[in-house]
């Protein structure tokens, strides 16, 4: 995995799959089991976390209770020991930049906690690290203050420029946020791309259920060229596939949700359809999903347009466009190329 | 706690060993002791716990309920504190005390106890010299000692001169943190005959103390401690009460007594001030002077008894280590209430200054 | 006191919705009621009646306090008490800081191991820790019989102020280490981490981080061990020099066996003064009460 200077990386992932223990090796607190992690072409491995010049902000912030705000952020600045006069400069600058310079004197438990989500931004920032690593960092904000931390988050990375790994199980603020992101799941990295490229063409069936709403079928190959035979629908029309392996038999199918529609009247020639029930209409307010199922594989479809709102028990006829089918291709047992440690995939350079 | 057996030791025997009434008058007059009138009740009686209580147990308690029918409750610990707080607040835990003579004679100057109650006591049944200034009966004796080690003298010192003197017994040496006895066996170093040694001539008391002050090792508070001090070899010489050496020999400690000069006091019973059960109280205290009950008490403490009659029914094994027994308290000194009393408090701070100097 | 109390609710009201204010300045009162009864039985009235006791016997006059500045024994001991009593704490918390800060930072078998020691510790009576030392420092002890071993003539060690010192930092220790302890497992790990990587390497780390978070522990414990300090007369008996009275020892003289409860009195309540004006002084110079905030 390579990181470019000034992007925005993020790791996403369900708790547990291994994104925090990334960034704690890539911090310093963890060791390294295989692989390597450079930085300017430097290797870290060896470096302790107090040398790497990586910024870190905590879930918790982690602020010094004892210290005054102003004695947070100059805190990093003194351990490089900047004299007094160009530091409490610098200080003041930080301060200014997320926007805290009334409570330069204040405690950190003075503080909201998105106040002092930004104090810890602006410790982690304050010394110009090589890189900034925030670990959840918005965790523990409510809904609203977490949007809008986001996007001061973003404002001063823009800002600031300086290479950025951000770590969340939020798909959400992973899409709203980043240059890229990195899915991890199970201790691997499955797919490293920008946020529309993961949504779109999401190379693992993880990936695909783990970034938004997915409709997941199992294709198998027919003799018949451009379709895939599903059990529950049946035939279906698929792209031409680019990289079509002879080893591979059976194919990932994933629809989102939003490509999927009504079919009404005799339009459906070339689309893929069904015939379902509705079971369930969740309302959105701007938008619908119907929930249903056919032959036992659960089916999503979400609607922009609420003229003609489907009943729950109506039967109506569902279809999607062939383009709009993404393929996965199911890799034959024993091949498992797939299966990168993402030490190893870390293994690239941050630059 | 034993720090306080301290005040077990402040005694004075009014009376010096009168013999003569036989030991059989006296059991016959104790089984005879009022079974009829037993009425049932308890009295409370302040005692020291432990192994003290254990043998008042055996020695006084259960004899006297037998006898009577009233029940006798211990409230540990002994205390002369609370026993004024007792009075002074009229809220009593106990009814009996036994105190240290001088302690005793402090205690009736701040009118925390009540003369005896005539009407109760069978003054006919009460051993010749029982009686202490119409306020308390006589408990038992306990002396302090100068005691040494056998296996480093083999000629060991005979008086508290030569306790002082540090060239014809080298060695290491403890005192007892009391003011009264260290001054009391000062003078009898300086060489004041025992009956001059009251009243006490403080300056030339502390002027002697100054020529041993260096080679006392230790100024021990607690009777554990002193035991622990001697038996260990911590010291070769040791100002000790002498209940406890027989302890030491038969734990094979190789020590003996001095007798010479060893200071002496009684325990008085007395009945607090406004006890609720002062009838009761007086009936136990007067028990307590009986021969039987002062002689088991001497087998299981060593503690001698007031009763001269004790001494005929106790074996001379027992006996020997007694200040009774034949000639052990021909040299003895008595302690003085009355001089104790007027001078505690002043002596107490004396010493205190001199002390940790 | 209870005047301060309910100044205190008041002045929380104050803002408050004039409609339940009423029912919110009752109810916490309610609630402190028995608090301040108890402070007052068990605190406030024995206070009161040693102040009383002090100046009333034996007759109502000063004479008790003249008595203690008259006569150079109390004071000495006084001023001894206190000097055992900082040298207890200062000793204690030298060996106690370490040792709650292995204990806090290794959840391993390490700290379990010291935690239990430390608490089994407690559970001896302290007169038997105290002989414990008698026998350890004995002439025919361990210690002792090591430097004769070595052909050594072995040093006074029991009955000096050292083992008296020694007696009474092994009772106390525990006390500093539980009060260090207390402050220290609620410093999160995380502030350490943090300190390490925004550049501070781990000694740094401690002295800027750990250490300025871990003061009020400090406090705490070295007051705990210095009023306990203070209070102490049967181990510096046991194992002290006579210089190494105690003013506590005097005071139960005076009970116990003087039964001149004025002058004990009054002692007791110079003893507090002075332990009083030692923390205001010390609350002056180091600004402990901000450690507490």
């Amino acid at each position: 995995m390579d990181i470019e200077r000034g992007e925005f990386v993020t790791f996403l992932g369900p708790s547990g799959s291994g994104k925090t223990t990334t960034l704690t090796m890539i911090a310093g607190f963890e060791d390294v089991t295989s692989g390597q992690i450079l930085l300017d072409g430097r290797d870290l491995s060896n470096l302790r976390p107090w040398k790497r010049n990586i910024g870190m902000v905590f879930q918790n912030y982690a602020l010094f209770p004892h210290l005054t705000v102003a004695d947070n952020v100059a805190f990093p600045l003194r351990m490089r020991g900047w004299p007094k006069p160009e530091r409490r400069q610098r200080v003041g600058e930080m301060l200014d930049l997320v926007g805290l310079h009334m409570f330069a004197e204040r405690y950190p438990r003075e503080l909201s906690g998105g106040q002092q989500q930004r104090v810890a931004l602006a410790r982690g920032l304050v010394f110009s690290p090589d890189v900034v690593l925030l670990d959840e960092p918005l965790g523990a904000l409510d809904k609203n203050l977490r949007e809008q931390m986001q996007i001061e988050i973003k404002r001063i990375h823009r800002e600031v420029g300086i290479t950025t790994i951000y770590v969340t199980h939020d798909q959400t603020e992973a899409m709203t946020m980043s240059d890229r992101i990195a899915v991890f799941s199970n201790g691997r990295v499955e797919q490293i791309a920008a946020p529309l490229d993961i949504y779109h063409t999401p190379a693992t069936r993880h990936v695909a259920g783990f970034v938004g709403e997915t409709n997941l079928m199992l294709g198998r190959v027919t003799e018949k060229e451009g379709c895939l035979q599903v059990a529950e629908l049946g035939l279906i029309k698929v792209p031409p596939h680019r990289n079509r392996h002879e080893a591979v038999t059976e194919y990932d199918v994933i629809v989102r949700p939003e490509h999927m529609k009504v079919v009404r009247g005799s339009e459906a020639c070339d689309l893929n359809t069904f015939e379902m029930t509705v079971e369930t209409v969740i309302n959105y307010g701007d938008r619908l999903t119907l929930v249903g199922s056919k032959g036992g594989l659960p089916i999503r479809v979400r609607l922009n347009s609420l003229d003609n709102l489907p009943l729950e028990g109506e039967v109506l006829v569902f279809g999607w466009c062939p383009k709009d089918t993404h393929l996965i291709p199911r890799q034959p047992a024993g091949d498992r190329s797939q299966d990168r440690s993402p030490l190893r995939t870390v293994a690239g350079a941050l630059y | 706690m034993t720090e306080k057996d301290s005040v077990l030791w402040n005694r004075r025997s009014v009376l010096r060993h009168a013999a003569g009434v036989s030991a059989g008058a006296i059991t016959t007059a104790l089984l005879g002791l009022d079974s009829a009138s037993a009425e049932a009740g308890t009295v409370y009686v302040n005692s020291w716990g432990g192994l003290w209580t254990d043998a008042e147990k055996v020695s006084f308690y259960e004899p006297f309920t037998k006898a009577t029918g009233i029940r006798v409750q211990p409230v540990i610990p002994l205390s002369f504190a609370k026993l004024k707080a007792e009075v002074q607040s009229r809220n009593y835990q106990f009814d009996v005390t036994n105190l240290s003579v001088s302690d005793f004679l402090r205690a009736t100057k701040e009118g925390l106890i009540d003369p005896i109650d005539w009407s109760v006591i069978q003054k006919d049944k009460l051993f010749p010299g029982a009686v202490f200034r119409d306020l308390g009966l006589l408990g038992n004796v306990g002396g302090t000692a100068l005691v040494y080690r056998t296996d480093k003298y083999q000629d060991g010192p005979k008086s508290w001169a030569d306790f002082w003197d540090v060239k014809k017994f080298p060695g290491n040496r403890a005192m007892w943190r009391e003011p009264i006895r260290v001054v009391v066996f000062a003078t009898l170093a300086d060489g004041v005959p025992i009956d001059k040694v009251y009243p006490i001539d403080l300056d030339r008391a502390f002027r002697k103390l100054d020529e041993i002050k260096p080679h006392i090792r230790v100024w021990y508070q607690e009777g554990n401690q002193a035991m622990q001090l001697i038996r260990d070899g911590e010291v070769d010489m040791i100002m000790l009460w002498n209940s406890r050496v027989p302890e030491l020999i038969k734990n094979k400690i190789p020590v003996d007594v001095v007798w010479n000069g060893a200071y002496h006091a009684n325990t008085v019973w007395g009945v607090a001030k406004g006890a609720p059960n002062a009838k009761f109280g007086w009936q136990f205290a007067e028990f307590t002077t009986y021969a039987p009950g002062q002689a088991e008490f001497a087998r299981l403490l060593s503690y001698a008894p007031s009763n001269p009659e004790s001494y005929n029914m106790l074996e001379p094994d027992v006996a020997k280590w007694l200040v009774g027994y034949k000639d052990n308290g021909k040299h003895a000194i008595w302690g003085n209430p009355d001089w104790e009393v007027a001078n505690i408090d002043r002596l107490e701070e004396r010493f205190n200054d001199w002390l940790s100097k | 006191m209870t005047q301060s109390v309910a100044n205190g609710t008041a002045s929380l009201e104050r803002g408050a919705n004039p409609t339940i204010k009423q029912k919110q300045q009752a109810f916490p009162l309610v609630l402190l009621a028995p608090c301040v009864v108890f402070l007052l039985v068990m605190f406030v009235a024995p206070l009161i009646y040693v102040i009383v006791l002090s100046v009333t016997e034996p007759r109502i006059s000063a004479e008790n306090y003249e008595r203690i500045f008259a006569s150079p024994v109390y004071l000495r001991v006084l001023w001894n008490t206190f000097q055992t009593a900082l040298t207890v704490t200062l000793v204690s918390l030298t060996l106690g800081y370490p040792l709650a800060y292995v204990i806090a930072r290794r959840s391993d078998w390490l700290g379990t191991c010291l935690l239990a020691i430390v608490v089994i510790s407690f559970w001896t009576g302290f007169v038997v820790r105290t002989y414990a030392w008698l026998i350890i420092l004995g002439n025919r002890g361990p210690v002792s019989n090591i430097f004769h071993w070595l052909g050594w003539e072995p040093p006074q060690l029991l009955f000096t102020s050292f083992s008296s010192t020694v007696g009474m930092v092994h009772i106390l220790l525990p006390f500093m280490v539980l009060a260090l302890l207390s402050v220290m497992k609620k410093i999160d790990a995380l502030h350490l981490r943090a300190a390490n990587s925004l550049g501070a390497p781990p000694f740094t780390a401690f002295r800027t981080v750990f250490l300025p978070l871990s003061l009020a522990g400090v406090v705490n414990g070295s007051i705990l061990v210095f009023t306990f300090a203070l209070g102490f007369y049967i181990t510096p008996i046991l194992l002290g020099s006579p210089r190494d009275l105690m003013i506590s020892q005097l005071i139960n003289q005076q009970i116990e066996e003087v039964l001149n409860w004025g002058f004990a009195s009054a002692l007791s309540i110079v003893l507090l003064s002075a332990t009083l004006v030692t923390i205001i002084v010390g609350n002056k110079l180091f600004g402990l009460d901000r450690l507490w905030g």
